[in-house]
């Protein structure tokens, strides 16, 4: 008998109920009616009985396990390591659609990404259209009422932009209106601090920040992820050549001017101009002529300057050496054409001096030595025929003969009759003067990445050297040079191709450049297209360029100059003028020691002490 | 020991609640916190980009000449160069 059953003590056992089964507990609702028939009133215990227990036994199974499991939970946010919090979708998506910016090679801030408002309207929700349209215009003049009017008119739209990327202070001041269906978005705008240096590198975005050209067309991906983008430029390269580039400009009054200058040891442009230019801020207000890249879009005969090329074949083919003699005497005759030179000395030459001289004639027969297959090889080596990608997004054409024969062989060999990108004449020249090895130029820092190949020996590497020091000392190029710098290069003058032939009075010019010439470190190219009378050479119009640019570049870019000839450069200009200085009364310089040269400091001493000016 | 067990499970069950109540609590202030931390680096991140900006605007090198040109001072040129003391090997470059 269960315990609830049992009868107490001494006293008269209960008359069971009748109905009740043995281990069964008693029914609530017949309880009553059983008492009314004289049964025993069961206690609270036997009506709960077993059916209740096993009830509560459930529910407490059930808050055990909730507890556990809460127990479990606790434990496990007790004892597992701390998880790096997700980032919540309305916290960062802005930040993670902030495009990369853009540095130089020293770290200068290029172009950046900055955060900005632009207003719109939901017409659904405007209750004045008519208010708006008179109090926006006040606030924003260029919003006009009447667009605004227009843009309202449909109720059923319900967002309309009405001006993108407000200044801080003017989404202040709409804001201040309070007018009911407007409303503001956060968006970013490109900025470009540096303004138009390094324009046509850098390029420019669209009003959805999609790269339209330059890095930012060609890295427009990575940059839209969010990835900084390091450049090979540095803008104080930049900045000197493009006001060296615009002194000439200006003064040979050229249609456009353009210039490049590359780390000849890495392939890295250092500098890329081409003018007009563009200020990227405001992209989409420049003409096409002002967004158009010359250094690496376009392409020229670039004349002489591939002279450059016909003798470093030469010389590593073994076909001449610089002083082997060829007759410049006569003009060659070949099919209807004839080849003659601009300053024709009528004499044999050595090959020293038909470079010095710029001989047509000579490059002819250097040319024709090797013929066209070999000519066609090595231009190939220098990869004139291909298209060159530096990393922007323009990437010009080259155009060769496709029936090279000899008379293509002639002309190409002094730069007519082949056309190739300014870019192309650099990066070649680079390979000729540094080690003999070509590497593909770009404007990242730290170069293409592409595998460099032999073009040359050195032995030829130093003589193609020779011959571009001794035009700069004794040639064409005298206007390039540099008082402490070895500078070599070479000149160039192409006349225009025009409808009816070569024409006679437009020309582009050019000079091509390797400094330090005992191991160049820049190569440099300026060029201008039609420069004025005057100017139509390269020697009279873009060696001064050059030589500009490598006079005020020169120390910040690390070339220690030779003290002995700077001394005396300064000692003959200063004679020139009759200037006698104490040396109480000096001229405003800066001083320095001569640790690349000290030989010639006494000497020097020695100079300025009898030039009065140190005693 | 039912009514032990029972005991305990209440124990357990307050024990739990207020645990977690509390966790709760921290984690909450915690994400607060966090964000206001995050709103305050976005912020100072986009300051800072500005100043980048401006300090970029403001040092380039057109703007520098313009400062260089009134105050008289002229590219450097390599004919401006002096020697200093040629005879001793020290010391570094001095500006007149």
């Amino acid at each position: 008998m269960a315990w609830w059953n049992k009868p107490k003590r001494g006293a008269e056992t209960p008359k069971p109920f009748a109905f009740q089964r043995k281990g069964q507990p008693v029914q609530r609702h017949r309880v009553k009616v059983r008492h009314q028939q004289g049964y025993r009133v069961p206690e609270r215990a036997e009506v709960y009985g077993k059916g209740v227990q096993l009830r509560a036994m459930v529910v407490v199974f059930a808050l055990c396990l909730l507890m556990g499991s809460m127990a479990v939970q606790l434990a496990y946010v007790a004892v597992m390591p701390a998880t790096e919090p997700r980032v919540s979708i309305r916290e960062m998506p802005k930040e993670a659609l902030r495009r990369g910016d853009i540095y130089d090679r020293n770290g200068v801030l290029l172009a950046t990404t900055l955060k900005t408002y632009s207003l719109y309207a939901d017409p659904k929700r405007v209750l004045d259209a008519n208010e708006i349209a008179r109090a926006v215009p006040k606030v924003l003049p260029d919003v006009k009422a009447q667009r605004i009017r227009r843009l309202l008119a449909d109720p059923s739209r319900r967002f309309v932009w009405l001006k993108r990327r407000l200044t801080p202070a003017e989404a202040q001041q709409v804001h201040t209106l309070g007018l009911p269906g407007l409303g503001f978005r956060e968006e970013f705008v490109r900025v470009y601090p540096q303004q138009k240096v390094a324009s046509h590198v850098l390029g420019a975005v669209d009003v959805d920040s999609n790269g339209l050209a330059g890095v930012e067309r060609k890295f427009n991906d990575s940059l839209r992820k969010g990835e900084d983008l390091q450049l090979a430029i540095d803008v104080r390269a930049q900045d000197i050549l493009a006001s060296s580039v615009k002194e000439v400009l200006d003064k040979s009054e050229a249609k456009s001017g353009w210039g490049v200058v590359m780390d000849a040891r890495t392939g890295e442009i250092v500098a890329m101009v081409s003018l007009p230019d563009y200020d990227p801020n405001h992209f989409g207000n420049y003409p096409d002529e002002a967004r158009f890249n010359r250094a690496v879009l376009a392409s020229y005969e670039m004349g002489s300057t591939f002279k450059i090329f016909t003798l470093a074949q030469g010389l590593a083919a073994g076909h001449i050496t610089p002083a082997t003699q060829i007759d410049c005497r006569e003009p060659i005759h070949i099919g209807r054409y004839t080849i003659k030179d601009y300053h024709a000395k009528g004499k044999v030459l050595t090959a020293t001096e038909i470079i010095r001289y710029s001989s047509n004639i000579g490059a002819s027969k250097i040319a024709d030595m090797g013929g066209p297959e070999e000519q066609q090889d090595f231009m190939r080596k220098l990869g004139m025929l291909q298209p060159l990608d530096i990393g922007v997004a323009e990437v010009g054409p080259v155009r060769y003969p496709d029936n090279w024969g000899r008379i293509q062989t002639f002309t190409i060999s002094f730069g007519h009759g082949m056309m190739v990108t300014p870019m192309h004449l650099v990066a070649a020249v680079a390979a000729l003067t540094t080690d003999g090895y070509y590497r593909v130029p770009s404007v990242v820092k730290g170069g293409s990445g592409q595998p460099s190949h032999k073009v040359v020996d050195m032995r030829t590497v130093r003589d193609v050297r020779d011959l571009m020091r001794d035009v700069v000392t004794s040639g064409s190029g005298r206007n390039a040079q540099v008082a402490g710098y070895d500078v070599g290069g070479k000149t160039g003058t192409a006349e225009k191709a025009t409808a009816h032939g070569y024409s006679g009075t437009k020309n582009v010019v050019s000079f091509v450049a390797a400094v330090p010439m005992e191991q160049p470190k820049y190569v440099t190219l300026v060029m201008l297209d039609e420069p004025k009378r005057g100017y139509h050479t390269g020697g009279l119009a873009a060696a001064p360029a050059v030589g500009q640019f490598i006079q005020r570049m020169g120390m910040l870019a690390g070339l220690q100059p030779d003290m002995g000839k700077v001394a005396a450069e300064r000692l003959a200009l200063e004679r020139k003028a009759g200037v006698r200085h104490t040396t109480a009364a000096k001229p405003h310089a800066v001083a320095m020691q001569d640790r690349a040269q000290p030989q010639p400091r006494g000497e020097v001493h020695e100079a300025f002490r009898a030039a009065g000016i140190v005693d | 020991m039912k009514s032990t067990l029972t005991v305990l499970a209440v124990v357990l069950s307050i024990a739990s609640f207020a645990g977690m109540l509390r966790l709760k609590t921290d984690v909450e202030s915690l994400a607060g916190k966090r964000a206001r931390l995050v709103a305050e680096h976005s912020r100072l991140r986009e300051e800072k980009q500005v100043l980048e900006a401006e300090l970029a605007h403001l040092a380039q090198p057109a703007t520098l000449h313009r400062f260089a040109a009134k105050r008289g001072y002229v590219p450097l040129a390599t004919t401006m160069l002096v020697p200093m003391n040629p005879e001793a090997g020290g010391g570094d470059g001095m500006v007149e």
